[in-house]
């Protein structure tokens, strides 16, 4: 089985057969992922089809692993999902998760019931801002350095060193203790 | 209470500290209590992070997903092959059009030719017309100058 960047290789080539491979090795993680920054299951989907749409029309250049560059691209589509639904004056999908997990207290004092047995990602970066959870996401799971998440992002180096910090800030209050 | 430095350790975790100051944030480590707990937060925190679950898709949605993703593939495809149509077919536009086109650089006495051909249907503008073009275009000269003499 040729591994992820032969496949991306071949799927920049316009090998349909080899993206549907790549894609398919990568689709449940996306959603994971896309879960963490929308909190709801719908929205999920519609990021993970936009971000192999996106992957499919641009060509990966190996400047990290397949999965890395494919979270880039969920994370972008996700934040344009949140600039958008700011533009219409709805509220980011944050609380209207019902499906797929437990409910989050968005903004409780303790950590939910699930971080006695395996903390559940969605619930722990439900309280984060959308801008939060991404930097939480491309720092904490694909461990990309301040540089390649200002790139990844569009915005200054300082702005994801003080967006990171108060994530953290955040989280460490809300799971001091249970981690 | 966070400590003044509390910046510093958060780019420590993160190993995006230059060298020098690592030196001294490693001394004020061993001074600073709030720092070390800090920095004891990050580590516990950065690897609970790590070991959070991710959601599952159902087997439903992975299908409603792959559907989509196909299909947005596919599009593409489609799209993709008409940008090469449209491409050859403006191509081979080109090709005819431009022959008679491509003459008006080489010779200065040539520019009648061109004049000819942008009114000259494209069916007309193959390979022996342009000889005839020029024959043509010698014979109006000479009757020009013919004209002129009388």
């Amino acid at each position: 089985m040729p591994d992820d960047n032969e496949l991306a290789r071949l799927s920049s080539r316009g090998d349909a057969a080899a993206f549907d491979v790549l894609a398919e090795r990568h689709a449940a993680y996306l959603y994971g992922v896309a879960c963490a920054l929308c909190a709801n299951s719908a929205d999920a989907e519609d990021l993970v089809q936009e971000t192999l749409a996106g992957a499919w029309k641009s060509k990966f250049r190996g400047e990290s692993s397949v999965r890395t560059w494919l979270v880039q691209i969920l994370v972008r589509q996700a934040a344009m999902l949140h600039r958008s639904r700011a533009r219409h004056g709805r509220l980011a999908s944050l609380d209207a998760e019902t499906s797929g997990g437990p409910a989050v207290e968005a903004k409780g004092p303790s950590p939910p019931a699930s971080a006695v047995a395996r903390l559940d990602l969605t619930d722990m970066l439900a309280s984060l801002s959308p801008e939060h959870r991404a930097v939480i996401v491309l720092r904490e799971l694909e461990g990309m350095s301040y540089e390649e998440m200002a790139k990844a992002l569009g915005v200054p180096q300082g702005t994801i060193e003080s967006r990171l910090y108060r994530a953290r800030e955040d989280l460490r209050r809300r799971y001091h203790g249970y981690l | 209470m966070n400590c003044e430095r509390s910046n510093q350790v958060h780019r420590y975790h993160d190993g995006e500290l230059p060298a020098a100051e690592r030196v001294s944030l490693e001394a004020h480590l061993r001074d600073c209590g709030a720092c070390r707990e800090l920095l004891s937060d990050l580590v516990r925190l950065s690897a609970g992070l790590g070991r959070a679950a991710l959601r599952r898709p159902s087997a439903q949605a992975l299908r409603r997903m792959q559907h989509s993703w196909k299909a947005a593939r596919d599009r593409g495809v489609i799209r993709l092959a008409g940008w090469l149509t449209a491409a050859a077919a403006a191509l081979l536009m080109a090709v005819l059009l431009g022959k008679p086109v491509g003459g008006l650089g080489e010779l200065p006495g040539q520019a009648a030719l061109w004049e000819t051909a942008a009114i000259t249907p494209p069916a007309e503008n193959d390979e022996d017309s342009g000889s005839d073009q020029l024959a043509m275009a010698q014979w109006m000269a000479d009757d020009l100058a013919t004209a002129s003499r009388q």
